[in-house]
């Protein structure tokens, strides 16, 4: 595909909320390109399988049609796509840098929407760096985009909606699962009924997911937690612990997949020195927004589960009110049009938002989970940083979680800190008995991922290279 | 629809918990609803494994038990595939001498792979 230089609106992320604004900004003649890291639109949640799977005609899953119908929606509307694009860089103004396997290339717009959803939470334990330990949101994508069931025994823990319906596509797949771990008690998870009437499709299917799970006779513990895990000849070894009584069952599987919830991504954000907000309910630090998704930076738009988490359906309506927002701006809406349109999305988002709250609860990270990490627990998985090398930098005086980066080094590794920044923070608080908050979040860093230098070099001559002046003596 | 499909799924349990006693293995791929690339081999260290094409590396290097990709920089510990999102980088491998994330590379015929201690090797 050829690109152009300067594109309307640049979008980062062909998730739902990422496709939803790209397709309502380009129905009123914008130039729009988005970008993703993928091969192809749908983001996790609808995650497109790999180019060489074809599609059988008499059986399809439901996310495979939806993300069929936003690459067909895609083209149909001429929108350009950077897909196989990673973003290392975006500068104010906007500059977009990014690579792919045949090197770089940087884009320009006024206005930028961010859509980079969300990764997954994953709170620490003895032995969850063991290869066979993985995310709940990882074996989500093995299954549906993958087609693939992770191995022959599998146990899933952790907390949320993401455990049943993991549950319930392995089952579907022939698959077994030994057992479900669920830090929530039954309790909970029917004090959360209520919220979760207010979007009834979602509702109905999880419940015939839990019913298949329950007919299928998956052993479930409530109220537990995972203790400990170690590597054996032939898979690894779980201890599975009840939170209140303490009482500990081990099990022999291959897989254990784990998963606390989600967070939204908050690196283009970070970098671009917006005001961030702390929200339990909605996973942690988001960008300060208005009602539009509009953020304090002239032309910045943070949609879908990047500026909370509410989930697919109402990522979707986010997109579709930034895109009515840079619409309005550019004159290409009226003020009564722009009224008319957005004032039914923000009913329906409403709705979504209740639902998402009921969800959050479910997924809130238990005192117990913390209190379980052991010092010699490995938290910063890419430098082999331990809970007691984090306590060490807090008794010495480290007191916000870029002075912890700055002592220990965690954050540092090529990850940038996605996969603990939270455990770190809660691990600090905990220790100093202050608010997470207070602890602040780290800055953002480029580059935003593992960038080979081969890729950043092209092919240039002397003459061709931008210099610098030299700075006056 | 879905409580006929509880049902159908409660018989086939019975019928596969069966099954699965007797092989014990039950193929983790899955090919009800879609049709995979041609078969062909990559070389993991001195190994060669079979695998459709177009499928992707991390996810066959897991599935075919070779789950220990890097090694940890001080503690020297073995890691995995962790996030399959490109967010984690722990399934980084040695592919033909440079070093990627697995979980964003698709098979090829003849591919060579190394894993463990990426840095000495």
């Amino acid at each position: 595909m050829s690109y152009k230089k300067e594109y309307d609106v640049i979008i980062i992320g062909a998730g739902p909320s990422g496709v939803k604004s790209a397709l309502t900004c380009s129905k009123k003649g914008l130039k729009v390109l988005i970008i993703d890291s993928n091969g192809n639109s749908g983001g996790q949640i609808y995650r497109a399988p790999p180019k060489s799977y074809i599609k059988k005609s008499k059986k399809t899953l439901e996310e495979n049609l939806i993300q069929l119908k936003f690459s067909e929606d895609l083209t149909k509307n001429n929108i350009d796509t950077a897909y196989n694009h990673t973003v290392w860089q975006v500068s104010p103004g906007f500059k977009i840098d990014a690579f792919n396997e045949n090197g770089t290339i940087q884009w320009n717009t006024k206005n930028l929407i961010v859509a980079t959803g969300t990764y997954e939470k994953i709170i620490p334990f003895d032995g969850w760096t063991t290869p066979g330990v993985i995310g709940l949101a990882a074996c989500t994508i093995l299954l549906k985009a993958h087609q693939t069931i992770p191995g022959n025994k599998i146990v899933l823990a952790g907390n949320g909606p993401l455990l049943i319906s993991v549950a319930y596509y392995i089952l579907k797949f022939g698959g077994k699962v030994d057992a479900i771990v669920d830090t929530s008690s039954k309790f909970e998870w029917i004090k959360s009924m209520i919220s979760l009437i207010f979007n009834p499709k979602n509702f109905i299917q999880g419940i015939s997911w839990l019913l298949k799970i329950i007919f299928s006779r998956v052993p479930i513990y409530s109220n537990s937690l995972i203790n400990k895990v170690s590597k054996k000849e032939n898979g690894i070894s779980v201890e599975i612990q009840n939170i209140k009584n303490k009482q500990i069952k081990e099990l022999t599987t291959e897989v254990l997949a784990v998963g606390h919830g989600l967070t939204p991504s908050t690196d283009i954000s970070r970098l671009l020195k917006i005001d961030h907000s702390y929200d339990d309910l909605k996973g942690g630090w988001i960008p300060k927004l208005d009602k539009y998704f509009k953020s304090s930076m002239k032309g910045l738009y943070i949609v879908g589960d990047g500026s909370g988490i509410s989930g697919a359906i109402a990522a979707e309506e986010k997109g579709e009110l930034a895109a009515y927002s840079i619409l309005k701006d550019l004159k290409l809406i009226g003020e009564i049009e722009f009224e008319n349109n957005t004032s039914k999305v923000i009913k329906k988002l409403k709705r979504y938002e209740i639902f998402a709250k009921g969800i959050a609860k479910l997924n809130a990270t238990p005192q117990s989970l913390i209190e379980n990490i052991s010092n010699n627990t490995v938290i910063c998985r890419c430098e082999d940083i331990t809970k007691k090398d984090i306590i060490h930098a807090v008794e010495n005086g480290a007191r916000n979680l870029n002075q912890i980066k700055s002592w220990t080094r965690f954050g540092m590794g090529p990850c940038q800190g996605r996969t603990c920044q939270y455990s770190v923070a809660k691990i600090a608080s905990e220790h100093l008995r202050c608010n997470i908050k207070d602890l602040s979040y780290l800055t953002g860093r480029t580059p935003l991922r593992p960038f080979p230098l081969d890729k950043a070099i092209g092919d240039y001559e002397y003459e061709e290279i931008t210099k610098v002046e030299a700075a006056p003596l | 629809m879905f409580f006929f499909d509880i049902i159908t799924s409660s018989l086939n349990i019975k019928i596969k918990k069966r099954w699965t006693l007797l092989h014990e293995t039950v193929n983790l791929r899955i090919h009800d609803y879609f049709e995979r690339g041609k078969k062909v081999k990559i070389i993991v260290n001195d190994d060669t494994i079979e695998a459709f094409e177009g499928e992707c590396l991390s996810v066959v290097l897991f599935i075919t038990n070779k789950k220990n990709l890097r090694t940890s920089p001080k503690l020297k510990e073995n890691r995995g595939m962790f996030c399959m999102m490109g967010s984690c980088q722990e399934c980084v491998v040695l592919l033909d001498g440079k070093k990627v994330t697995s979980c964003n590379i698709f098979i090829k015929d003849g591919m060579e792979i190394k894993t463990g201690n990426l840095n000495e090797l």
